[in-house]
């Protein structure tokens, strides 16, 4: 240390200890100096006893009204992770839960819970529900899986049930819709209405949710119109109106005349009108956005699979199960079609529908390559339930995909 | 009405301040209630009071609070220095996701892969951190900015690697690391809260902090002088020097806030890491006034808050931005009472205008 | 090709519009001393008004104005903690991020299943047909070529006017500018009130005219953004315009390159803006030490006249 520091140190130190000496507060550049605070004069005591006075108030009656009657509906909670009013994912799931309340009145009591963003505040959130003495929880995001069975283990009286997860226990059960298959009917159209034969699709990321449906979607395009072609765009996000408007606008650029997307705001329906091309929606009806251009809109129908389940815990039935209900139940379904789609293409798309339904037709029927030529699926062969839950190639007919 | 500055600061108002400002706080927000039609003592009820109202409410308080300690705690001496740092988001997310990397990539390393995950989380925020270091002392770059951009990098970085090389190859392919596995997890101090080793080392450093601020003389010199006074480099106080330190330290305590969050309650990576902590630690090492003992009660205030407004969503349904506007509020009204201590308001004469 | 720089010029023009305004704001207030780190919280107030201003008055442009009036109240609360009360800029423009993003947040709460009839793009006769870059250049919203014309003024007024020299001795040296008779408190007020402004105007931009939609957190951190910019800028008026196109162009070309197939991930690709904020910047750092008083001095300093 350079001798000029010697001295200098010497100096500094000496004030030092007999200003600390007294202090608890230690000094705060440029405001206080630090001593212990004299005795509470009048005012202070005043503004203190005040606090006090309000604290213990608050705290009577907060007592008094939190202790809430034990009623006899089954009580119900939804946890999400997205604003119900934020149009997508989590508005499907509320748009079933108001049909929950009709269809069962006074027998249940449901309480929504939104913004519970994956993460350590899940398991508190989820604790202090099941503390609270609801029966039933449904956790509506795929992040809020290992917070659901971690929660389950210490409350196995509370029945759990757990959108697109793959994790069950004995009381924790899990549900997801075949929206692909609504996604092939979607596509067919898309195929037979698009002049350009490019169609722009707008995915959130890559994982096997998403690709499951990219790729129904495109085996639909094609089984109509071989020559079509999907161009595919990965934002990154679920919930980013201006990015998804970028990629949607970009799209449009490159020649799409139909544009689809798998993201959660109307943002890309918005782009799709104003530039005057249609928009192909999802997960919950698109048309007031784009009201001469929605094509139509490949709807999440959450009710079939909660009345089923309610109706089972009601019933004293409910079992942990894996459901996933497709066409046949009406949990996908196409909604809003336009006029504009001729005639022959409903009729065709409704066959479909019905072999879809009655098993006479598969989506993910041998042979499928994938983009890079490779083929996925033999002849003959079918891709199950197990396959499609992982997948994540993606099948030719996209142009960009990785 | 004029602010004249006094001649010593106030010590009543020292106190005074952070009541008044709770006060104001309480009442606005309880005329926002109002304003929303909801039942303004339930709700108060619901956000102060509910949450801490059983043990498990003043774990949850406590496991809430640690990150945020922590992050202001390296914070606080940043800022002392006139540091900018507005990176330990991005810290805090390098530390989670390189001390995460060893826990599930490393060759088994039995009982030593604790201590080694919590190492490389600090490293791994202090290499964050030193980035932005040698960015300003180097090439004279503001750290308002690098920190900012280190941030978003960090984030896409773990969201490249979870949907990566660091993605459960059990998981059917979604975006989360697979659990880690018992050993690579902080053990929970008791059987029925989530409290981790780092609750109590936040403590520990809360009164570490105090003592390099009170006791040594590095502390003294940043305390008082800070790095942009010519003091500073008068007492031979090099501003590289500190820029370093400050940032390193602050750097190590933001990544060793997230590999205890990775490795405690939460136990895997996921793309939702970036809890928002790191800013939300500033707050903390502001409205704490950047003390050791006023971080630590601003750390659980803050935490009240959040649980609070959780609270508040489950019993009345309003939305959890409410949350937010009281914390805004009270460091809003906290700053703006805070003038008291050093000025005071003269209606007449002896005041120099503006 | 041609049609790829179409594309390029007008989707850089448009996603550069809201960074250009923000920035340009900050640009304003930090030119006369002040940070203020709140920009996030008046974008997106903003941006909430604007939109809830829309929907009920069926209106764009009483949208905006409210816009752009959400971002100068809001900042005129962050003016009296900062000049009235002598807060630490720092702290308080944090709380002004927090405050703003709560509230915003409550008031476009139920908002985002609505749709409004957004802002008409202009289609200028003659100019809009010009090949390349008529379409580019000639058909945005009225709101982009505000942008532009905001651009032109503050340059001008900031470097070429008596105003923007007091706003710039203010910013260096506020207590030799008392003594020269500029007004520093009242100059400062008017600064930190434009920087909301625009601000404000970004955020009615975003959900008025570009998405045009309300979504929670829709500012997307352009306000964070921004503040970043002004630094990499050095505080001057044309090359903040340059970074914020710049910025606006990289985080398209994340979409663009994707769209060429190139086979990085998506996830590494969106470092690109940032990456490429810093890369400038150290680019432009060796200038920067020739051009030692680029920084205001008194930059986040607090300035107590009495003291």
């Amino acid at each position: 240390m350079n001798l000029m520091l010697r001295p200098l140190r010497s100096t500094l130190r000496a004030p030092l200890r007999s200003t600390l000496r007294g202090s608890l507060f230690s000094p705060l550049r440029s405001t206080l100096c630090g001593s212990m605070p004299r005795p509470l004069n009048r005012p202070l005591r005043t503004l203190v006893g005040l606090t006090l006075l309000i604290l213990s108030t608050v705290s009577a009656s907060g007592w008094s009204a939190a202790a809430t009657a034990e009623g006899q509906p089954l009580r119900i909670a939804f946890v999400h992770e997205h604003p119900v009013s934020a149009g997508g994912w989590s508005q499907s799931h509320d748009k079933a839960r108001k049909g929950l309340e009709e269809t069962f009145g006074k027998s249940i009591a449901v309480t929504t819970l939104e913004g519970i963003i994956p993460g350590p505040d899940t398991v508190r959130v989820l604790t202090r529900l099941a503390r609270d003495r609801y029966d039933m929880i449904f956790a509506t995001s795929f992040g809020h899986m290992n917070a659901v069975m971690k929660v389950a283990q210490q409350f196995p009286q509370i029945t759990f049930e757990h959108a697109s997860g793959y994790k069950q226990a004995r009381n924790v059960g899990t549900y997801q819709i075949r929206a692909y298959e609504g996604r092939y009917l979607a596509g067919m159209i898309a195929g037979a209405m698009t002049r350009t034969n490019q169609i722009g699709y707008i995915g959130a990321f890559q994982i096997p949710e998403v690709v499951r449906d990219i790729n129904a979607f495109t085996l639909g395009v094609r089984a109509v119109n071989p020559a079509a072609n999907v161009r595919l765009i990965w934002i990154n996000t679920w919930l980013d109106p201006s990015r998804e408007r970028e990629a949607a606008e970009l799209l449009i650029a490159e020649k799409a005349d139909i544009i689809t997307h798998h993201t959660e705001t109307p943002a890309i329906a918005v782009a799709a009108e104003a530039a005057g091309v249609y928009v192909i929606g999802y997960q919950f009806d698109r048309s007031a956005f784009a009201p001469t251009h929605h094509l139509l809109t490949v709807e999440h129908n959450w009710l079939p699979i909660y009345r089923e389940k309610v109706q089972a815990r009601l019933e004293g039935r409910w079992k942990s199960n894996l459901v996933w209900l497709g066409l046949a139940d009406d949990a996908t379904r196409l909604v809003s079609l336009s006029k504009d789609i001729p005639a022959t293409v409903l009729l065709d798309v409704e066959a479909a529908r019905q072999d879809i339904i009655k098993g006479k037709r598969s989506i993910f029927a041998g042979t499928l390559r994938d983009n890079e030529k490779v083929e996925r699926v033999a002849a003959g062969q079918l891709l199950g339930d197990q396959d499609l839950a992982a997948i994540e190639w993606i099948v030719e007919g996209v142009s960009n995909a990785r | 009405m004029k602010l004249v500055p006094r001649t010593t600061p106030s010590n009543r108002w020292v106190l005074l301040s952070p009541l008044t400002a709770m006060t104001l706080t309480i009442a606005i927000g309880s005329a926002m209630l109002a304003a929303l039609d909801q039942p303004v003592l339930a709700s108060l009820y619901a956000l102060f009071i509910a949450p801490v109202s059983d043990s498990y409410g003043l774990s949850e308080l406590a496991l809430k609070s640690t990150p945020l300690l922590l992050c202001a705690i390296g914070l606080s001496v940043c800022y002392r220095a006139g540091i900018w740092n507005i990176g330990a988001e991005g810290q805090f997310v390098m530390g989670a996701l390189a001390g995460g990397a060893i826990a599930l990539v490393a060759p088994p390393l039995g009982a030593l892969t604790l201590p080694a995950m919590v190492t490389t989380g600090v490293v791994a925020g202090m290499g964050w951190a030193a980035i932005a270091a040698w960015l300003r002392t180097r090439f004279g770059a503001s750290e308002i900015l690098t920190t900012i951009m280190l941030n978003y990098i960090a984030v896409s970085l773990l969201t490249w690697a979870v949907h990566g090389p660091l993605r459960d190859p059990g998981g059917y392919r979604f975006p989360e690391s697979a659990l880690f596995e018992t050993h690579a997890l902080l053990p929970a101090l008791t059987e029925a809260s989530r409290l981790t080793a780092s609750t109590p080392f936040a403590l520990l450093a809360v009164g570490a902090l105090w003592w390099f601020l009170a006791r040594t003389l590095p502390g003294y010199q940043i305390a008082v002088l800070g790095a942009d006074s010519k003091a500073a480099s008068f007492a031979g106080f090099s501003t590289t020097r500190l820029t370093w330190l400050t940032l390193l330290g602050s750097g190590a305590f933001a990544g060793l806030a997230g590999i205890s969050e990775v490795a405690g309650p939460v136990g895997q990576l996921t793309p939702h890491v970036a809890f928002g902590y790191g800013y939300a630690a500033i707050i903390v090492a502001f409205i704490g006034r950047l003390h050791p003992l006023g971080m630590l009660l601003a750390s659980l205030l803050l935490a009240l808050t959040y649980l609070g407004g959780e609270n508040l969503q489950i019993n009345t349904g309003i939305s959890k931005s409410v949350t937010s506007v009281f914390q805004g509020l009270l460091l809003f009204f906290l700053l703006g009472c805070d003038v008291f201590i050093r000025y005071r308001v003269s209606g007449r004469g002896n005041a120099v205008t503006a | 090709m041609a049609e790829l720089l179409d594309v390029l010029l007008f989707t850089t023009l448009r996603a550069g519009t809201p960074l250009l305004l923000i920035v340009l704001g900050i640009l304003i207030t930090e030119r006369a001393g002040v940070l203020n780190l709140g920009q996030e919280g008046l974008v997106i107030m903003g941006a909430a008004c604007a939109f809830v201003a829309t929907s009920t008055s069926g209106s764009v442009w009483i949208g905006t104005l409210t816009g752009v009036a959400a971002g100068v109240l809001t900042s005129l609360s962050f003016a009296a903690l900062v000049l009235g009360l002598r807060a630490n800029q720092v702290a308080a423009g944090l709380a002004l991020t927090i405050i703003g993003t709560g509230l915003a947040a409550m008031i476009g709460d139920g908002m985002s299943g609505v749709s409004i009839v957004g802002m008409a793009a202009l289609q200028i006769p003659v100019l809009g047909s010009l090949p390349v870059f008529g379409h580019a250049l000639f058909s945005h919203d009225p709101l982009v070529y505000v942008s532009l014309l905001l651009l032109l003024v503050t340059w001008r007024v900031m470097d070429h006017s008596r105003l923007g020299l007091s706003l710039t001795a203010i910013g260096h040296n506020p207590r030799a500018a008392h003594q020269l008779g500029i007004a520093v408190l009242p100059l400062r007020l008017m600064a930190i009130l434009t920087g909301g402004a625009f601000a404000g105007l970004a955020g009615a931009y975003l959900a008025v005219a570009y998405t045009p939609l309300w979504s929670e957190g829709m500012s997307a951190g352009r306000g964070w953004i921004a503040l970043a910019l002004v630094v990499f800028a050095s505080w001057r008026v044309l090359r903040a315009m340059f970074g914020a196109y710049l910025f606006g162009l990289m985080s398209i070309l994340n979409l663009l390159l994707q769209g060429a197939g190139v086979s990085i991930s998506p996830n590494l690709l969106g470092m690109l803006p940032y990456l490429a904020t810093i890369l400038a910047l150290l680019l432009f750092a060796k200038a920067r030490y020739r051009n030692t008083n680029s920084a205001p001095r008194a930059l986040g300093q607090t300035y107590s006249p009495g003291d």
